[in-house]
């Protein structure tokens, strides 16, 4: 018996039956109408959705990835320092922030009251690499040279000013939270592909104690149905919750007890007739399966040491970024839909020459070998990987500027990303800030921009993956965003 | 002809023809009526059939908001619809499909003409178009929305069969059934109901002795009495709380970024007693809403509107304070529409709702019922949120009353002009001499004077911490800019920041320092850190450098974060002034403030804050050279510690030093200060005179004869007196201090809870554009919706209005709101399916003059919930076997219609709370702050870096209470709980999703929680059925799913028993392993394989169907 195909059956019989009963007798009528017309009925919500199967039978479009990456960067990294070379910002290091660049941009409570906005140009040199010529920090040597892979985009921007609206901003499309996440969206929306996994696998890893929190609300399902929210997969012997039988009981032992409580499921079922029964079943199988499937995802041990070599020696070390990356591959391979990195530490206020560089070295070769690695097993062509924060960082130093020392508060007007994978351009960089890096002056992308490419890729009109919720149908872009088509290949 | 026309033409045939069958036209002219159609209905029914539609597809841009309205067509109002629109046509034409520009729409597959328009990706499917079609033939009839009309008792309907119905409720359920021509289920088992009424009404399952008793009770009114033992039972109030802490989005973190912990508990224990001792609906909603202002309103009023409070509130550092509280409010009207109106009033916040009859300005309206609370957006790290109310116990009332007595006691002696000082004092005037007189200048207490002259540099020694190993390459140690302190050396002050350093310009007397950029004086750490129940003076100069400078002069205070946490003194940019003491502001504070400029820009200024020790407003003195400028209070409501670090501290709780020009992040510059002086008493007017510049003051009184003095004189003589001199004044300000302190310690030491206050002065509420806080634009005052009803005039226009108004007997939502919910604890589905939602979108009643029969009957019943609970579980409806065979869930998958009884999946605390109750191990304690069962490790640590960073197991009974008591944390919430599809408790959650998932499965088969119960469960099994395994297994199964076990079920249960028990005694060590889970331990004297085979059996049956559903 094929598990997964059972237990959508089972999960969604109840309402089918719902759905056809009224349905019968209007085919006589549909006869007479257009055939575009049904198929543009079609796309409302299908039958299957509401009990947790994909809501669309097929994409919208033709769907250029089938899987996402997203290695999120926590904090927002400082693009000044990473992607957006600003050499005039180095000569003008210290001079007043011109009210004419700042036009009265709003700031967080932490620099409003500042009296004093010094410009701090970046302490760490650009270089150009690849055949692109692109201009990249000397911080990120291991991208640099992948730069060629890579589709950069250094005129995004957002509307929130601090962590958790705006993370939740490009995680929901909302700043307050509640609203699902992009991947249960997608679970949602293109349901899963592999039938011992769940479709959306969460991961975490810090590179520095004490920055910003993070909150489980950013892999939520909303009010979409609460299997599609975000599992977290953990470092360590339990990587998913209670997956592991109890001690004591061995798997001989499970397995008997699975086949009694479908016996006297069967037993239920046939006093009851109650259809939930068998999606119970089908549960307590998949539950089972997913006892050994998630145990070889996250096995390590069959990976060479080239592989290794490839990742960096974190790598080896369960619940670093370098780590995860390698499990994203390994979740990939397994046809995961969405594979969410979480990464903390990149909020530099203060400090900032030696955090970010802490911050690079954790995850420089990782994020480089995870693009390179899913290149070489032709796994690239069809995934997306998605590197980046929830804003940007000032021009100017947060606190005081330092010879050797400084901060930038956050800066929602201006950030930089990369993607890379099936369906964006390679070695392409997209938009422009001003030469003092606080302005977006050529192609601006904003937050529901990204989103709706985002699902472009994955073949889903943003305009047409709806839920209606509270009587209202809502979608991850709101009433918001533009596929920004420069940035497909 | 293009492939875009021909398809044009063919349609429009195709459509021809629909209109035929629709109409019920052919060629062959009038038949007698419309044909059947699946799906049309014969009559088609404007609330049921056709509104719905109207709404979901067509109000997005024909519906009540005038900015998204195309063509001018609005089609939620009648008259709008059926009128003559611009372009000459009518939408709807009653009777007329030809002339009904609707129908062409309709039917068109023009994309310019075609509606929906195809970029909305909206459509109509045939049966809708028919529906339509039909509606309009038939006369296109129009009714006003059915909730928005007050409910009337509806006639009892009749029935054909006698013997079924047990009271009216089933009557109208038959009557429904009898139309179909369906009839009701048998009646469940005994035991079937009395589980499904335990956990309806206790949230628990009936114990093995319950389920004997009641199928032993053979008298006729044993159901009646087994109602009654459930709702007299104290689980009752737990179960109905938890359903209603979704709704409250009670949690025991506050939420957002940061998340650090709250205390609530007090409301959650408040809202449990209150569903237990029946508290009337109508009290419940107002006491939650508005109980503070009640006459006289009463602690447990106060406590009660927590409610709105509960919300999350943001601690993050650096976000705009307003933005959030917006936000806070906006949550309290939305709360408001799920939960009372059934409505989803948000959608108004930014636009006027789409669908329903509530305009931006109507949300705004309701949003200034809640607006005007003594709040602020951004909640401190140290202490709660204000403002709040404090837990007392009757015992600590009398305390505080007992203090209370006291003090005023004391305060009447303090009085400078009380008689019994005028002996003493008439001999200090008669000696008053040179000495006392030079004496004025130099006041007592003294402890500390910084004359801010030029700052001088110092080495620190760098602070070697011996656990880290010794940096390679040390940076450079900066030297600090110090100012001195003439009191105490050590105590010295500070040029806040070298890098920034102050500029030392000419003084008022010597050199002062100037505050320049984003410099800042610090002055001294540890001196000045005064409770509230001390007197203390602080006295400095200043010049305003630069005119319209505005910030914090002076503070001992850390800020925002702490709450301002301790005294301070703000400069505006008209030059006015600032003055008070803070436990967490605004709401738990005494400030005042000059009620127009006293600082002149290029002047030296002499400002002196002189403090009584009373808490109250009317003992701060802020003097401006030497006299006391008008004021007026800001918050006089100062109840609790203003030091830095008490039990309260949360993640930035540290003492924060004096300071000028800076207080947090906030700073000031463009200011002079010089001259600082600190006293640990209150000084006297003529010392501040002095301090001020004024050359003898006392002699200056003394030179005019007594019998001349004006009475000013005379007062300033007295007070002097009392404040420098008497000894016994001195004596009763010690008795004083020390009274206060006992008061202070007391209400700082209990439990307090968010709670609501208004504030004094009103604040204003505007349409925000956008739903933005930064773009105020009309004013408006408190209203409700007009399409509610009228908001009475004799009502007040504040929150306590607003609770009369939604309980008045005539309210059309709020008594169908509440019973329609209640019929879903109890049926699974409410009788309207959008609970939260009773608007154009939302399902209809399925049966709506059933729903108005209970809720017209509740509100007669003066909403007695008891009452209403007990004539709900005791209907044949309810009592019907939920059995049903696939042709009859194939007719009604939902169960709408009722012919069968309710079933459906516990909810994640009962599933919880079952396996504990059968097991044995629950805790029946109620009450008191939230507990921390068993979690796997690490996931609090996982998510969080500040704040609550550690989920710490707690100890014995802690990991065995009821689920409602789990603590909650809203960034990371309990996990078995979530994987149930418990609500996250972010904004209100009226209903929860009911899911099937494999995580389910993993936690019912592996979390510690249910395997210890599983274990304590075998315990049982073994112990109190003797050696009998059929008696065992039967006991257990029992426990877990009030029914006994089939003989099939034993068996198949038996035989995994003998299997596991082989293998147990085979493998001594697997079984000693799995006995050892969790913290309780199995009773001595069992066999260590029998108990861990049994503990499979127990874990199995755990697992089962019939365990965690209600059947």
């Amino acid at each position: 018996m094929d598990g997964l195909d059972d237990l959508k059956f089972n999960g969604t019989r109840r309402h089918f039956l719902s759905a056809a009963s009224l349905g019968i007798g209007s085919t006589a009528l549909a006869a007479l109408l257009d055939p575009s017309i049904l198929s543009a009925a079609a796309q409302t919500p299908g039958p299957a959705a509401a009990t947790g199967g994909p809501l669309l039978a097929s994409p919208h479009l033709v769907p250029r990835v089938k899987r996402v990456i997203y290695l999120f960067q926590s904090g927002g990294p400082s693009q000044l320092e990473l992607f957006d070379y600003k050499p005039r910002l180095r000569t003008m290091n210290g001079q007043e922030l011109p009210e004419s660049i700042r036009k009265g941009q709003r700031l967080t409570g932490m620099t409003a009251h500042q009296k004093s906005f010094p410009m701090a140009g970046s302490q760490f040199d650009f270089a150009r690499h690849g055949k692109s010529g692109t201009w990249v920090s000397d911080l990120l040597p291991h991208t640099a040279r992948i730069v060629d892979k890579l589709c950069i985009v250094r005129s995004m921007h957002t509307e929130a000013i601090n962590h958790d609206p705006a993370v939740t901003f490009v995680q929901t499309g909302s700043q307050q939270a509640g609203r699902p996440s992009i991947g249960a969206w997608l679970s949602y929306g293109l349901g899963s592909e592999n039938a011992n996994l769940p479709g959306f696998i969460v991961l975490l890893s810090r590179a520095r104690e004490g920055d910003q929190p993070l909150y489980s609300w950013l892999w939520g399902s909303g009010f979409l149905p609460s299997q599609h929210q975000g599992v977290q997969f953990r470092g360590g012997k339990d990587p998913v919750l209670f997956l592991n039988d109890p001690k004591g009981i061995d798997r001989a032992s499970r397995r008997r007890m699975l086949d009694a409580l479908r016996t006297l499921e069967e037993q239920q079922h046939a006093r009851t007739m109650d259809p939930e029964i068998d999606a119970r079943v089908a549960q307590y199988e998949m539950a089972y399966r997913m006892q050994t499937a998630v145990p070889d995802a996250m096995d390590l041990s069959a990976e060479s040491d080239a592989v290794f070599d490839l990742y960096g020696a974190d790598a080896r070390k369960p619940g670093t970024y370098a780590a995860n990356c390698l499990l994203a591959r390994r979740l990939a391979e397994r046809n995961v839909r969405f594979i969410q990195l979480y990464h903390q530490g990149w909020d530099q206020h203060g400090d900032l020459p030696k955090d970010i560089r802490t911050m690079t070295q954790s995850v420089d070769q990782a994020s480089a070998a995870l693009v390179v690695d899913l290149e070489r097993r032709g796994l690239l062509e069809d995934t997306l990987v998605i590197w980046g924060g929830e804003f940007g960082r000032t021009n100017y130093s947060q606190g005081k500027l330092e010879k050797d020392n400084y901060g930038r508060d956050h800066h929602p007007r201006c950030f930089s990303i990369w993607m890379a994978g099936g369906g964006v351009k390679r070695g392409y960089t997209h938009g422009e800030t001003d030469e003092l890096g606080y302005n977006v002056v050529r192609d601006p992308v904003h937050v529901h921009d990204f989103q709706a490419t985002l699902l472009h890729l994955l073949g889903v009109d943003h305009e047409r993956l709806l839920f209606k919720h509270q009587g209202r149908r809502y979608r991850l872009t709101d009433v918001h965003g533009q596929v920004v088509k420069d940035l497909l290949a | 002809m293009s492939r875009s026309s021909r398809r044009i033409a063919v349609l429009t045939g195709g459509a021809a023809l629909l209109f035929a069958i629709v109409a019920g036209t052919t060629s062959c002219g009038r038949t007698a009526g419309p044909p059947p159609i699946a799906g049309v209905p014969e009559r088609v029914d404007f609330n049921f059939h056709v509104k719905p539609l109207l709404s979901d597809r067509c109000f997005k841009c024909h519906g009540p908001d005038d900015r998204q309205r195309k063509g001018g067509l609005r089609l939620d109002v009648q008259a709008s619809a059926l009128a003559t629109l611009e372009t000459g046509h009518r939408a709807i034409v009653p009777g007329s499909t030809a002339k009904s520009e609707l129908v062409r729409r309709i039917t068109s597959t023009d994309p310019k003409v075609m509606m929906p328009a195809p970029d909305s990706h909206l459509a109509l499917d045939e049966v809708e178009k028919a529906t339509l079609i039909r509606w309009i033939e038939q006369g296109a009839e129009w009714k006003p929305h059915w909730a928005f009309i007050a409910p009337k008792t509806p006639a009892i309907p009749a029935i054909k069969q006698k013997d079924w119905a047990r009271g009216e409720i089933d009557r109208f359920v038959l009557a429904a059934l009898e139309a179909k021509g369906w009839a009701p289920s048998p009646e469940a088992p005994r035991e079937t109901w009395l589980r499904r009424a335990s956990f309806d009404l206790t949230g628990l399952p009936p114990t093995p002795a319950e389920i004997d008793a009641f199928l032993a009770d053979a008298t006729p009114d044993a159901y009646d009495r087994a109602v009654d033992r459930l709702l007299a039972s104290p689980a009752y109030g737990e179960r109905m709380a938890a359903d209603w802490l979704d709704i409250a989005r009670y949690a025991d973190s506050h939420g957002y970024q940061d998340d650090g912990m709250r205390e609530m508990w007090p409301w959650r224990d408040w809202v449990i007693g209150a569903f237990n001792r029946n508290l009337r609906v109508d009290d419940f909603i107002t006491w939650q809403l508005a109980g503070d202002l009640l006459p006289g309103a009463t602690q447990e009023q106060r406590i009660a509107t927590g409610f709105n409070r509960n919300h999350m509130q943001s601690q993050e550092g650096g976000i705009v304070a307003e933005e959030y509280r917006t936000e806070y409010v906006v949550d309290r009207v939305n709360t408001l529409g799920r939960a009372f109106l059934g409505l989803s009033v948000e959608c108004a916040r930014c636009h006027d709702h789409k669908y329903d009859p509530v305009t931006q300005r109507e949300f705004y309206r309701l949003y200034g019922f809640f607006n005007n609370v003594n709040e602020v957006g951004q909640i401190p790290y140290s202490g709660v949120p204000s403002p709040t109310a404090i837990v007392t116990t009757p015992e600590v009332d009398e305390k505080l009353a007992a203090l209370a007595a006291r003090i005023a006691t004391l305060e009447k002696a303090l009085d400078p002009a009380d008689a019994r000082s005028d002996a003493g004092f008439a001999r200090w005037l008669s000696t008053a001499a040179e000495a006392a007189r030079a004496a004025v200048a130099q006041p007592p207490g003294l402890i500390a004077h910084f004359p801010f002259e030029t700052p001088h540099p110092v080495i620190e020694p760098r602070k070697i911490d011996p656990k880290q190993p010794a940096p390679v390459n040390p940076k450079p140690i900066k030297p600090i800019l110090v100012l001195d302190n003439l009191v105490d050396a050590k105590e010295r002050g500070r040029v806040g920041d070298i890098d920034r350093p102050t500029k030392t310009v000419p003084g008022k007397i010597g050199l002062a320092q100037q505050l320049v950029g984003d410099s800042f004086v610090e002055a001294g750490k540890t001196v000045a850190l005064f409770e509230r129940n001390e007197p203390f003076t602080v006295s400095f100069w200043v010049r305003v450098d630069r005119a319209g400078t505005s910030g914090p002069l002076f503070a001992r205070s850390g800020g925002v974060m702490n709450g301002n946490r301790g005294y301070d003194i703000d400069l505006q940019a008209d030059g006015s002034l600032t003055a008070g003491l803070h436990h967490v502001d605004p709401d738990n504070a005494a400030e005042i403030t000059t009620t127009g400029p006293v600082l002149r820009p290029g002047a030296w200024q002499h400002v002196l804050l002189a403090y009584d020790g009373s808490s109250r407003t009317a003992g701060i003195g802020l003097f401006v050279d030497g006299v006391r400028p008008p004021t007026s209070v800001v918050i006089d409501h100062l109840r609790r510690s203003i030091l830095h670090d008490g039990h309260d501290k949360n993640w930035d709780g540290g003492k924060t030093a004096m300071r000028f020009g800076r207080r947090g992040d906030e700073r000031l510059d463009g200011i002079s200060v010089d001259e600082l002086r600190v006293f640990d008493r209150q000084l006297s007017r003529l010392e501040i005179q002095a301090l001020a510049g004024v050359a003898d003051p006392l002699g200056a009184i003394l030179k005019t004869p007594a019998a001349t003095r004006t009475a000013a004189q005379q007062a300033a003589l007295r007070e002097h007196y009392a404040l420098r001199v008497d000894p016994a004044t001195a004596a009763t300000r010690r008795a004083l201090l020390a009274v206060r302190g006992d008061e202070n310690a007391l209400l700082t030491g209990r439990v307090e809870v968010m709670a609501m206050r208004e504030r004094a002065a009103p604040r204003k509420t505007f349409i925000l554009a956008r739903g933005a806080y930064d773009a105020p634009t009309d004013e408006v005052t408190p209203g409700t919706p007009a399409a509610l009803g009228a908001f009475p005039k004799d009502l007040p226009p504040n929150r306590l209005g607003l609770a009369r108004w939604l309980t008045a007997p005539g309210h059309p939502l709020t008594s169908r709101v509440i019973v329609n919910r209640t019929w879903a604890q109890l049926f699974g589905r409410g009788l309207v399916a959008t609970p939260a939602d009773f608007g154009s979108q939302g399902k209809l009643p399925t049966h709506p003059a059933l729903l108005d029969w209970l809720a017209t009957h509740f509100v007669a019943s003066g909403w007695n919930l008891k009452a209403l609970q007990k004539t709900l579980v005791l209907s044949a409806t309810y009592r019907q076997s939920s059995i049903a065979d696939a042709a009859a869930r194939e007719r009604d998958p939902a169960n709408e219609w009722l012919a069968r009884g309710p079933s459906h999946r516990l909810s994640a605390e009962q599933v919880r709370d079952g396996a504990l109750a059968a097991s044995g191990l629950l805790v029946r304690e109620i009450g008191g702050p939230s507990v921390y069962p068993y979690q796997p490790a690490g996931l609090w640590e996982a998510l969080a870096t500040r704040n609550a960073t550690t989920y710490k197991v707690g100890k014995g009974d802690d990991l065995y209470r009821r689920s409602l008591y789990t603590v909650w944390k809203r960034s990371s919430p309990p996990p078995s709980a979530i994987s149930f599809d418990a609500a996250e408790r972010l904004f209100c959650t009226v209903s929860r999703q009911r899911t099937s998932t494999p995580l389910q499965a993993l936690v019912l088969l592996n979390d510690p929680q249910f395997v210890e119960a599983a274990r304590a469960l075998a315990a049982h099994m073994i112990h109190d059925a003797g050696g009998d395994v059929d008696a065992r297994i039967t006991l257990g199964f029992r426990a877990l799913t009030g029914r006994r076990p089939a003989n099939e079920e034993r068996a198949a249960l038996a035989s995994l028993y003998r299997d596991e028990l082989t293998r147990f005694r085979r493998e001594r060590d697997a079984a000693a392993t799995l006995l050892a889970v969790g913290a309780s331990k199995p009773p001595p004297g069992i066999d260590a394989a029998e108990l861990a085979a049994a503990t499979v059996v127990a874990s199995t049956v755990m697992n089962l169907d019939d365990a965690v559903t209600k059947r």
